[in-house]
C-alpha cells in the first residue's frame, strides 16, 4: 500500500505538491490524471524515492521510501523521459537491473526479449522512442516490482504494443497483485486501463474514485421539450454542471446517477429524454471548470 | 535476516561497483595507452639509447617528454573520470534513474568513486610495472626500484586525492560544467592564493621577501598535483635552494593528502546524502564551493591586475594609485565574470554588483593598509634581550668559500649569537627601517659608480622560539657602514673565515702572492710552522678594527689557501652516473673550497712571521717593479669603488684579461707609466675603497709589454704582466688622467664625496644599543 498524508514538495518557492493525501491499495491499475504543473510527475518521483518530502509522509508498506533500499527494491519508476545508460545496449541495462533488484527475473526478462521487437544487442540510443519505451517496459517488469510507475506510459508506442503492454501489465496484475500508477494525459486509455483515477490539480487531489464510481456520479442528459421548459426551475432541481439549448433540444451535463436524473428530468415532462454516462475526459473537463481551470478562459 | 540484507546491500554495491567499470572499459584502455606512449615507452626509448641516457626523478625514471607530459596528463585524468562516473548527478533524466535504484546514496557514491579509482590505478600501475620490469632487467633491482614503488604510490595519491576533490565538489554542485570548472578551481587556487598574497606582500610590505618568507612545504602541500614536485625532484634536487623540501618531507605530505582524500570521499558521500535530486541541472546551486571559488578567483585577480596596472602605468610615487586602480577594475570584472559564467546569465551581473563593489572595497582596504605599513610589520625592530639568535646572509670578504656538507651548495648565510653581532644585525635592521620612513622606499643611490652588496636577508629566532625574517636593499652609507661593523666583529670573523674553521690537515697548500700581484710562491711549511701562521692570521683578524675594515691600507701581499677535500666530494659534480649515488654517503659537517687573506701592514704577526721565514722581499714592491698604472673608467665592467666595496676586499690575485686590448685612445682606461707619478700614486691606493668617496680602481702593469703603436696588449690568456690592483680617491686622480677618463663618456667624472644619504638618524643609532665602544 502507497499512503501519502499531506504530502508536500517544493521546488524553491513553487510548492509542486501541497497537501497531497491517498491512498494507493495492492493491486489497483490507479490512474493518475491532472493539469499541466499539477504535479503528477513531482508525486511519481517521490514514491520512486527520487525527491524527499518537505513536509508530510509518504510510506509504502508502512516504511519510508526516501532512502529505504528494501523498500524502493520494490518500486520501478519509468520516467516520461526516458534514461539509459550511454552508450548501453539492452542487455547492459538488463545486467545493471539484474545486479540491483532483488527481484529480477532473468527467464521473464527472455521472454519479453522475444515478444518484442526490438533487439537486446543494439545501443539504445539507436532506438526511436517507442523502442525506448518498450525497452524500459521490459526492463521495468523484469524486475519483478510489486509497485510499477509509469509516467506516460504509452506514449510513443504504436496501437499494437500498446495492447500488448496493457495485456503484460494486466496480466502482471492479476498473477503477482502488482501495483500500477499510471499519470497520462490520454485519459481515453487510462479510461480503458484503469480501475481507479485520481485528479491532481494544484498539488493536491481533487477527487479520487473507483473508475466506474466517478462516471456514475456523473451522466449526460438530451431532452426535448415543448413548450421549453423553464431553465432556472431546471437547474433548482438539478445540478447542472453545464447546458447547451438547441432549439426544444437542452443538453445537459448533470452531477448525479442516471435513475436519479431522469427521473427528475421526467417530472418537468419531456417529449423525449435520454442519458449517458460521461467519459473521464469530460468528467475531468467538468471537475476541472469548477474549479476555474476552464478552457474559455484559455482561448482566445 | 539481517546477514541475508547485509549481503544483499554489498551484493548490489559490488554490483554496481562492477558496472561502473565495465562502463568505464574504454576510458580504460585510451587513458592505459596514452599513459604507456608518455611513460614506459619514453624509459624504454631511453633505455635503448646507444649514446647514454639521462633519466631525472624519483627513481630515475622520468625522461624530459615524461615529465612535461606525463605529470599534467595524470592531474586531469581524475577530472575525466569524475565527470564520467558522477556527471549522471547532474542530470534530471539521469537522476530519475540513479536516485531510483534501491541502492543507499552513499553506497552509490563510494561504489562510483571505487570504480572510478579503479579505472585510474589499473593502468597506472601496469605501466609502472612495466618500468619496474625495464629496470630490473636492465640495471638490477635494489634500492632503485623501491624508489620507483614509491614514485608508483605517490602518483596513486596525487590521483586519489584529485579524484575525492572532485568527488566533494561534483556532490555539491548542480551542472557538470560548473563542477569540472571549480574542481580544477580547487586544485590550483589556494597555491594561486598563497602565492600571489607572498608576491604582493613583497612588493607592498617592506622588508617582506618571498624567497625568505615562502613555505615550499607548505605551497607544495596545498594541492595534491603539486606533489608532483617530489616525483619531479627525487634524489635530486631541482633547485639550489636549501629551502626546497627534499622526498623525505614529501612522504609526510603525501600522507596527509592520503587521510585528506579520505576525508574528503566519505564527506562527499555524507553530502550526497542530502543532495536533492532536483538540483540538477540548476546553474544556482554550489553552495559556499561557488562562493569561495568566486571571491578567491577576485582576490587573485585583482591583485594581479594592481601589479600589471602599478607596472604599465606607474610612474614614480605614484605606482600605488595605479596598483589600487587595478585592484578595483579587477575585482569588479572578474567577480561579474565569474558571475556571468556560472549563472549561465547576464542579468546576474546586476544582482552581482553590489558584492562585486563591496569586495573591491575590501581589497582596495587590504592593500593600502599593508602598503601603509602592515600594522606595524615595517617599523617593527626586535630588542637584542628578545633575540635568541640572529642569521645574515652576508658573510663578508672572506666567507664564501665554505660549502654545505651533503648538497654541496655554498653556504651563503652566519648565524650569530653573540650580543655586540646580534646587536650590530639589529642596528642594519633598524637603519634600513629609519631610510624606508624618510625615503619610502627610494632611498637615493649614486648607481653609476656602485658596484657590490647591497641586500641583507635577517632571519631573527626570537628567544620565545618564533621567528622573524626581514629582508633589505640598501645603497646607503649608513648601510654599508653596519655591514662593515660586522666584519669587523669577532663572532662573525670566527664563523666565516675558514682559517677559524680549519686545520693543517684540511690544506691542500698555502700560497704568498707578492706586493706587485705577480709571482705566486706556494709556502713549504711543516704542520707546526703552519699552525703557527694560522694562529697569527686570526689573532690579526680579530684584532681588525672598523676603520681598518673600511680604509684599507694598500695591499702589499696576499695569502690564498687551497683546501685538500674528500674525493667523495669531487664525484658529486662528475657527470659520472654512477658517482651522484654517493651523495648519500657525503659528511655532514660543512667544507672549504679555499680561503684568502688580503695582507696589509695592519696584519702585523702575520706579516712578521712571514718576514721571519724570508718571504719579505714578497712583501714590498720593488723600485721600477710597477712599471705602469692602468686608470679604469668607473663604468668599465669592474669593481669600482664606492662605499659598498669597502666591506669586501676582492681577490687580490692577478687579474685575467684574457683577449682584451687596452688602447688608450678607444677603452674605457687611461695608461700612464711616468715614474715619477707612478711613485706619487701607489701610496695613495688602499685595498678596499675609501669611505664616501668615489674612486676608480688603479691596475699595475708589472711588465713591460708596449707595443709600437703605444697600445698594450696582453696576450689572450696571459697574466704574466698585470699586477695587483688598488682604489685610488678621485679626488687624488692627477688632472689630465681625470680629465681623459671624462672623455671617455658623456657623463664625466665626478669629485668628491658620495652622494649618498647621510642619515643622520642612522649615523647616530649605529652607536645605540651597542655594548661595545668604538676603537
Amino acid at each position: 500500500m502507497i499512503e501519502a498524508k499531506s504530502l508536500v514538495k517544493k521546488f524553491e518557492d513553487y510548492p509542486a505538491l501541497n497537501g497531497l493525501t491517498t491512498t494507493i491499495e495492492p493491486g489497483w491499475i490507479y490512474g493518475l490524471v491532472g493539469t499541466n504543473g499539477s504535479g503528477k510527475s513531482t508525486f511519481m518521483r517521490t514514491i520512486a524515492g527520487v525527491y524527499q518530502p518537505d513536509e508530510g509522509s509518504l510510506q509504502i508498506q508502512g516504511a519510508d521510501v526516501f532512502e529505504n533500499i528494501h523498500v524502493k527494491d520494490k518500486v520501478l519508476f519509468v520516467p516520461d523521459d526516458m534514461f539509459f545508460l550511454p552508450q548501453s545496449t539492452l542487455a547492459d541495462m538488463a545486467a545493471l537491473y539484474q545486479g540491483i533488484y532483488s527481484g529480477w527475473s532473468q527467464d521473464k526478462y527472455q521472454e519479453l526479449v522475444k515478444r518484442f521487437p526490438i533487439s537486446d544487442k543494439k545501443k539504445i540510443n539507436t532506438f526511436s522512442k517507442g523502442m525506448k519505451r518498450q525497452a524500459a517496459i521490459i526492463l521495468a517488469i523484469a524486475a519483478q516490482p510489486d509497485y510499477l510507475l509509469l509516467d506516460e506510459a504509452f506514449d510513443g508506442l504504436d496501437p499494437v504494443i500498446r495492447v500488448a503492454v496493457r495485456k503484460l501489465i494486466a496480466d502482471e496484475v492479476a498473477s503477482r497483485g502488482m501495483s500500477v500508477l499510471i499519470a497520462s494525459h490520454n485519459l481515453r486509455e487510462l479510461e480503458d486501463f484503469c480501475d481507479h483515477i485520481g485528479i491532481l490539480h494544484q498539488g493536491k487531489l481533487l477527487l479520487e474514485r473507483e473508475l466506474d464510481d466517478l462516471k456514475g456520479e456523473f451522466c449526460k442528459v438530451q431532452a426535448a421539450f415543448k413548450p421549453m421548459v423553464d431553465i432556472d426551475t431546471l437547474k433548482e432541481k438539478l445540478e447542472i454542471l453545464s447546458i447547451e439549448m438547441n432549439g426544444s433540444i437542452v443538453n445537459l451535463i448533470v452531477r448525479g446517477s442516471r435513475e436519479e436524473v431522469l427521473e427528475k428530468i421526467n417530472h418537468f415532462n419531456p417529449l423525449i429524454a435520454d442519458s449517458m454516462p460521461l467519459s473521464l475526459e469530460e468528467v475531468f473537463i467538468y471537475e476541472m471548470e469548477a474549479v476555474g481551470y476552464d478552457y474559455n478562459n484559455i482561448i482566445f | 535476516m539481517i546477514t541475508t540484507t547485509l549481503s544483499s546491500d554489498k551484493s548490489r554495491s559490488f554490483g554496481f561497483y562492477k558496472d561502473t567499470l565495465r562502463r568505464l572499459k574504454s576510458f580504460i584502455l585510451f587513458y592505459g595507452a596514452v599513459g604507456f606512449v608518455f611513460f614506459p615507452l619514453q624509459y624504454l626509448m631511453g633505455v635503448l639509447r646507444d649514446n647514454g641516457y639521462y633519466f631525472m626523478g624519483l627513481g630515475e625514471v622520468f625522461n624530459a617528454i615524461s615529465m612535461v607530459f606525463y605529470g599534467p596528463f595524470l592531474c586531469v585524468v581524475p577530472v575525466i573520470v569524475a565527470a564520467q562516473i558522477f556527471g549522471y548527478m547532474h542530470s534530471k533524466k539521469a537522476v530519475d534513474l540513479y536516485h531510483a535504484l534501491p541502492i543507499r546514496r552513499e553506497e552509490l557514491l563510494l561504489s562510483s568513486f571505487a570504480a572510478g579509482f579503479t579505472a585510474i590505478l589499473g593502468p597506472l600501475a601496469l605501466n609502472y610495472a612495466i618500468v619496474i620490469l625495464l629496470k630490473a632487467v636492465r640495471f638490477g633491482g635494489g634500492q632503485e626500484v623501491g624508489k620507483v614503488v614509491i614514485n608508483f604510490l605517490y602518483a596513486a595519491v596525487i590521483c586519489f586525492a584529485a579524484l575525492a576533490i572532485a568527488a566533494f565538489v561534483f556532490t555539491q554542485v548542480g551542472t557538470k560544467f560548473d563542477s569540472i570548472v571549480i574542481t580544477l578551481g580547487m586544485y590550483v587556487i589556494l597555491p594561486a592564493l598563497y602565492l600571489v598574497t607572498m608576491l604582493f606582500m613583497s612588493e607592498h610590505l617592506y622588508g617582506f621577501n618571498v624567497d625568505q618568507s615562502i613555505n615550499w612545504k607548505l605551497l607544495l602541500g596545498l594541492s595534491p598535483q603539486l606533489l608532483f614536485f617530489y616525483l619531479y625532484q627525487g634524489d635530486y634536487p631541482l633547485s639550489s635552494d636549501p629551502n626546497m623540501p627534499t622526498v623525505a618531507s614529501g612522504h609526510v605530505t603525501a600522507f596527509v593528502w592520503l587521510i585528506i582524500g579520505i576525508f574528503l570521499a566519505l564527506a562527499a558521500a555524507v553530502i550526497y546524502r542530502r543532495r536533492k535530486s532536483e538540483m540538477a541541472e540548476n546553474t544556482s546551486t554550489g553552495g559556499i564551493l561557488k562562493v569561495f571559488i568566486k571571491i578567491a578567483s577576485t582576490y587573485l585577480a585583482s591583485l594581479l591586475m594592481g601589479f600589471i596596472f602599478e607596472g604599465v602605468f606607474g610612474v614614480g610615487g605614484d605606482d600605488f594609485s595605479m596598483f589600487l586602480l587595478g585592484v578595483v577594475l579587477g575585482a569588479v570584472l572578474v567577480y561579474l565574470t565569474a558571475e556571468v559564467i556560472l549563472s549561465r546569465s547576464f542579468k546576474a551581473i546586476f544582482k552581482s554588483l553590489p558584492m562585486a563593489a563591496g569586495l573591491a572595497v575590501l581589497l582596495c582596504a587590504f592593500s593600502f593598509v599593508m602598503h601603509q605599513g602592515g600594522f606595524g610589520y615595517v617599523t617593527r625592530v626586535p630588542k637584542v634581550e628578545d633575540v635568541a639568535s640572529v642569521t645574515i646572509d652576508y658573510r663578508g670578504a672572506y666567507g664564501e668559500n665554505e660549502r654545505q656538507g651533503g648538497t654541496g651548495r655554498y653556504v651563503q648565510d652566519v648565524t650569530l649569537e653573540g650580543e655586540e653581532a646580534k646587536a650590530l644585525v639589529i642596528q642594519l635592521h633598524r637603519l634600513s627601517v629609519e631610510e624606508y620612513q624618510q625615503y619610502k622606499g627610494e632611498v637615493p643611490d649614486d648607481s653609476r659608480y656602485y658596484r657590490g652588496y647591497n641586500y641583507v636577508n635577517i632571519s631573527y629566532k626570537m628567544a620565545g622560539g618564533s621567528t622573524m625574517n626581514r629582508s633589505y636593499s640598501s645603497k646607503s652609507q649608513g648601510f654599508l657602514e653596519c655591514l662593515a661593523r660586522l666584519e669587523a666583529n669577532q663572532e662573525f670573523i670566527t664563523k666565516t673565515h675558514p682559517v677559524f674553521r680549519t686545520q693543517y690537515k684540511d690544506l691542500e697548500k698555502v700560497t704568498l702572492t707578492g706586493a706587485s700581484g705577480v709571482g705566486n710562491v706556494p709556502l713549504t711549511f711543516s704542520e707546526e710552522e703552519m699552525n703557527q701562521l694560522f694562529t697569527c692570521m686570526q689573532e690579526d683578524l680579530l684584532a681588525r678594527t672598523y676603520d681598518q675594515v673600511v680604509n684599507g691600507k694598500p695591499a702589499i701581499g696576499f695569502l690564498s689557501m687551497d683546501y685538500k677535500f674528500d674525493n667523495r666530494h669531487n664525484e658529486y659534480y662528475s657527470s659520472d652516473h654512477s658517482g651522484r649515488n654517493q651523495q648519500s654517503e657525503y659528511p655532514e659537517e660543512n667544507f672549504f673550497m679555499g680561503g684568502q687573506l688580503t695582507l696589509t701592514e695592519d696584519f702585523t704577526n702575520t706579516v712578521a712571521f712571514l718576514k721571519e721565514k724570508g718571504y719579505g722581499s714578497m712583501l714590498e714592491l720593488q723600485e721600477g717593479e710597477v712599471v705602469g698604472l692602468v686608470f679604469r673608467h668607473p663604468m668599465y665592467d669592474g669593481y669600482n669603488s664606492e662605499v659598498i666595496s669597502l666591506v669586501r676586499d676582492y681577490n687580490f690575485n692577478s687579474y685575467n684579461s684574457g683577449n682584451q686590448t687596452w688602447k688608450e685612445e678607444k677603452g674605457y682606461v687611461v695608461y700612464r707609466d711616468d715614474p715619477g707619478l707612478i711613485g706619487e700614486i701607489l701610496p695613495k691606493l688602499h685595498s678596499s675603497t675609501i669611505n664616501g668617496y668615489r674612486c676608480v680602481r688603479v691596475d699595475y702593469v708589472v711588465n713591460e709589454n708596449l707595443t709600437a703603436n703605444g697600445a698594450m696588449e696582453f696576450p689572450g690568456g696571459s697574466v704574466s704582466n698585470q699586477g695587483a690592483y688598488g682604489y685610488l680617491a678621485i679626488d687624488d686622480l692627477p688632472e689630465d688622467v681625470r680629465e681623459e677618463l671624462a672623455e671617455i663618456d658623456s657623463e664625466g667624472i665626478e669629485y668628491g664625496q658620495t652622494t649618498y644619504p647621510q642619515v643622520a638618524v642612522a649615523t647616530e643609532s649605529l652607536s645605540e644599543d651597542l655594548a661595545v665602544q668604538e676603537e
